[in-house]
């Protein structure tokens, strides 16, 4: 579906730009409980990217898709929806999880062959990709990267780093105990470190 | 130049610390990947949109619940598109998201604009520097500390959403700022700029933490100072990004995704 980011005629002449805290998450994510477009569009805004880089980190090139099968959910159910801001990001990773993993079994009936993320962004190994991107490692390259750990350690990775929950948390959504998704998490960065050790040069 | 460093061994304590966002002496490359894949958002990110709001509607119908009016108050109301949303990282705390003020138009996703809406109440002016101005807070902390470098990020984006002529006196007059000072290793205006500048670049900026080293003081703490070198991205304009991630008063840079820089 093509998005076309909308632009404003006033952007140039707009004032120094503000932060919106958790704080303000909050208000609009309660406003957006109650039917309103305002807060529903700007808790979207502000979970989607995560929630696209978690996802290529689960079906690869199918993220955009699953994402959107995310947020149809999202949409029916926020109303019912009962949390502050942090407890949304939790509760969006964990949907979306679950559309990941029927989406994959729908890929797997059909194709017999799960979708690896390496034919999306075409990437090369983890250590020659470390190698070529020190100097300017772009987001989708540091997701590739994440995406190349058993899966284990890259979920608990990248919902600790992108979607920033902690070990409770994630282990609520991964089904495991706190800390074996604190290890997992700790044992991808110490074998990040060693692709990235082995590109050498810093 | 290539040279091939065993890294260091990581304990827990350190995993925890780059998992925060810490720019750990010693992971550098760890540390920029980590920080490379929490980076703001980017506009082509925002994808899908249209598409939820859609659905958004469509569920409020089979249950209205509020008229038109906006429950959102000020600001939040006026200002819908996020320009970079920032991902909203917990390192122990909270983190936030830029947007710029849509000067009282309400952006609908499909192109078609609709009027400032009658609940949204203006903005009281900034009281003179003795207080952050109204339309920006600092995020909260939320129990434990937040990590070294989310107070880092939090102080620059205070600093910079000062115009400039209150940077000085802000710097000069405001406690919290001390802190942003010592971080960036010289009360001058220039020096906080080039500093804070780098803090909200992407990590491949040459200015950013990461690109530095620990450097320590004659009291013995230590802070981070970037590359002493000059680069050639301190001499030239920032590249134009394709897709600017915020705009601030008298910053010459424009801050893009760190995919955009090319090596240079």
């Amino acid at each position: 579906m093509r998005e076309t980011p909308v632009r404003d005629s006033t952007r140039d002449t707009e004032e120094a730009p503000a932060i919106i805290s958790s704080d303000d998450l909050d208000e609009a994510l309660l406003a957006a409980r109650m039917g309103d477009e305002t807060g529903f569009r700007l808790v979207f805004q502000a979970a989607q990217p995560g929630l696209l880089r978690y996802l290529r980190v689960l079906v690869g090139a199918d993220a955009e898709d699953v994402a959107s099968e995310t947020w149809l959910q999202v949409a029916r159910d926020i109303a019912s929806f009962d949390g502050d801001w942090r407890g949304f990001r939790g509760w969006t990773a964990t949907i979306a999880r679950h559309r990941a993993i029927d989406h994959a079994r729908r890929e797997r009936r059909r194709t017999d062959v799960a979708t690896p993320v390496e034919r999306f962004l075409d990437v090369p190994a983890a250590d020659d990709t470390a190698h070529d991107a020190l100097d300017a490692l772009s987001t989708d390259q540091a997701v590739a990267m994440i995406a190349t750990l058993p899966k284990e350690q890259a979920e608990a990775v990248m919902l600790r780093v992108v979607i920033g929950l902690d070990a409770n948390e994630s282990g609520r959504i991964l089904n495991r105990r706190p800390g074996t998704v604190r290890t997992a998490a700790h044992r991808g960065l110490r074998r990040l470190a060693a692709d990235l050790g082995q590109a050498g040069s810093w | 130049m290539v040279t091939h460093r065993v890294p260091r061994q990581i304990d827990e304590t350190t995993a925890e610390r780059l998992l925060d966002g810490e720019p750990v002496a010693g992971h550098e490359p760890l540390a920029r990947l980590i920080a490379a894949a929490s980076a703001p958002g980017r506009d082509e990110e925002l994808i899908g949109e249209a598409e939820a709001l859609a659905a958004f509607r469509l569920a409020r119908h089979a249950a209205p619940a509020s008229t038109g009016a906006s429950r959102l108050k000020g600001r939040l109301a006026r200002s819908v598109v996020i320009k970079a949303a920032v991902l909203v990282v917990a390192a122990g705390g909270v983190g936030g998201v830029a947007f710029a003020a849509s000067g009282g138009h309400l952006p609908d996703p499909d192109g078609r604009r609709q009027p400032r809406h009658a609940v949204a109440e203006p903005d009281t002016p900034p009281p003179p520097d003795s207080d952050p101005p109204p339309r920006e807070r600092v995020p909260p902390t939320a129990g434990t500390d937040p990590g070294k470098v989310e107070r880092i990020r939090v102080l620059c984006n205070r600093y910079f959403a000062k115009d400039i002529d209150h940077r000085r006196s802000a710097l000069e007059h405001e406690p919290d700022f001390r802190d942003l000072i010592n971080y960036a290793g010289g009360r001058d205006q220039g020096t906080v700029d080039r500093f804070c500048d780098g803090v909200r670049a992407p990590a491949s900026h040459p200015n950013w933490p990461m690109n530095g080293a620990p450097s320590p003081r004659p009291d013995g703490s230590l802070t981070w100072r970037p590359n002493p070198a000059p680069t050639r991205r301190q001499t030239q304009p920032h590249p134009t990004p394709a897709k600017p991630f915020t705009k601030h008063h008298g910053s010459s840079s424009a801050e893009g995704s760190a995919g955009d820089s090319p090596a240079r």
